[in-house]
């Protein structure tokens, strides 16, 4: 073999070599990040074991229907009545929604 | 009737059937691979996010070369021989995709883009949960750079190119662009493309390998279901931010490499819900998009025809199959070392390309048993994968500039 060879296989060996040196010390820092952080937070509270139901309870979309009727009928006798359901339109109100994300723009945890 | 040459009218053509054969051939031939790239992305055999825009790119640049008016024949899209102040300026002005290049290219800043966000799309959770085990596995995983180095020597290319090429082994585009870059300006395109070539190919040929290194009974292994605790965005930033301090440390070379990387991963704990929507969509995917376009408008053929090209053919290969086989052997030595619990399929996800070979381990053990989960793991591994790639990668540029 050739000088350049041997010598890109000593160069890569070390390398190598280091690398495997540097992996083990990522994995013992997150070890110890991971031993440390875990004395520090607080112990999980107990929590009571759950109750077994026998039946769950089945969701009835039925349900939310009646309740939108019952709350328009009821809208009806009141100084506020409904004269138009829809879908909201996003044209609308857009003038509003820029202002709105413009002024909360500046909340780093957004929305 | 005007009174001009019909090819003076059609310059791509006149180009075409002026240029030396070699050339010619080389021109039609790209244009061919092009067409080919984009067939393949879009039925899935590659990556159809870089492959797509890289196909056209390539198909377009070597259709239209044109005369310059230095005499000398070139394309609109960029010159990336342009040297010196001015020269740099006029392309500047000319070349539509110049500017990408010469701000973006030339300094590792769309490999940083890239590594950003994959930063944000990394969950450290899995690496933080079993750090040994992943780690181990990813040393494996990089056993095809470390073969791929003196065989590249061997082969005739200098120590630096052969280095820049063996690091397709660590299955880390922007790390190979970033390296190649650093230690092969000259060989940079080739290499790049070559490793995006394979690295896209990995979907499809890994299972095959897999299939024939471990046999179904041992693809078939459940893994126990988790017993450790969940690791905390806290726990998970700490480690981010310690990381990229030693790491930066140790090799200020790979620095830019390393910031990115992290920060990704901690913009994605912190919560900051704005940022993570940009980097993990807007930055990650307009950054692989110029960078798969910029990528095969480079590849005309009076740039990239190089002899040396046939020899990144093989290493490529050589180092991605070899890195492959290395996480597999590193799968079973963790098999045996369990007594028979540790499924060896997860070795292959050590060699990085997150999240591809992750997903292409759980898919062959799932064929196999599809009670069988070994995602999480596999996770694991490909996370930390990514962390020795860089970590290779910053070793190999520190030692080959010091020498």
């Amino acid at each position: 073999m050739s000088q350049a060879v041997l010598s890109a296989v000593s160069k890569g060996v070390f390398s190598f070599a280091l690398m495997v040196v540097l992996a083990g010390l990522c994995a013992l820092i997150i070890r110890g990040i991971v031993h440390l952080l875990a004395r520090t937070q607080p112990k999980a509270p107990l929590v009571a074991p759950e109750l077994t139901v026998p039946v769950k309870p089945v969701r009835d979309d039925s349900a939310v229907i009646a309740a939108v009727i019952a709350a328009a009928a009821q809208a009806t006798t009141t100084p506020h009545r409904i004269v138009y359901l829809a879908e909201q339109k996003r044209s609308a109100n857009w003038i509003t929604e820029v202002r709105s994300r413009h002024h909360g723009g500046h909340s780093p945890y957004g929305r | 009737m005007p009174d001009f040459q019909f090819l003076d009218l059609f310059q791509g053509v006149a180009t075409l059937v002026q240029s030396e054969p070699t050339i010619l051939i080389g021109r039609i031939a790209l244009m061919g691979l092009g067409v080919l790239l984009i067939y393949l992305g879009q039925r899935g055999v590659l990556e159809a996010l870089l492959m797509i825009p890289m196909g056209l790119g390539m198909a377009t640049a070597n259709a239209g070369v044109l005369f310059l008016p230095s005499g000398k024949t070139g394309t609109l899209f960029l010159d990336p021989l342009a040297s010196g102040t001015e020269e740099v300026m006029t392309q500047l002005q000319i070349d539509w995709l110049q500017p990408i290049y010469t701000f973006a290219f030339s300094n590792g800043l769309i490999a940083c883009l890239v590594f950003l966000g994959i930063g944000t799309l990394l969950d450290v959770g899995y690496v933080m949960q079993r750090p040994f085990r992943s780690m181990f596995l990813a040393v494996c995983g990089e056993l095809g750079t470390l073969v791929a180095f003196p065989l590249g020597v061997l082969m005739g290319l200098i120590d630096k190119q052969a280095a820049a090429t063996a690091t397709i082994g660590g299955a880390d585009g922007p790390m190979v662009l970033f390296t190649s870059l650093i230690l092969a300006p000259e060989l940079f395109v080739p290499i790049t493309v070559v490793g995006y070539l394979y690295l896209g190919l990995t979907y499809g040929g890994y299972p095959y390998l897999i299939k024939l290194m471990v046999p179904k009974r041992l693809r078939a292994i459940p893994m126990p279901p988790d017993t450790t605790r969940s690791i905390s965005a806290s726990e998970k930033m700490v480690f981010a931010v310690v990381a990229c301090l030693l790491l930066s440390l140790l090799f200020p070379v790979a620095a830019p490499l390393f910031l990115s990387l992290f920060l990704g991963v901690i913009v994605r704990e912190s919560g900051l819900s704005y940022f993570y929507d940009l980097f993990s969509n807007q930055i990650l995917y307009g950054a692989t998009f110029f960078l798969g376009l910029v990528l095969g408008v480079l590849c005309e053929a009076s740039t990239i025809l190089n002899p040396k090209v046939l020899i990144l053919l093989v290493l490529g290969i050589v180092a991605l199959t070899v890195s492959a086989i290395g996480g597999i052997l590193g799968g079973y030595v963790l098999y045996w070392l369990s007594g028979g619990k540790y499924n060896p399929v997860i070795g292959i996800a050590a060699v990085s390309c997150v999240p591809t070979t992750a997903k292409v381990a759980q898919k062959v053990v799932t064929e196999a048993n599809r009670n069988a989960i070994i995602l999480p793991h596999a996770l694991g591994a490909s996370i930390s994968g990514v962390i020795t790639s860089a970590i290779f990668a910053a070793v190999l540029v520190s030692v080959l500039k010091a020498g």
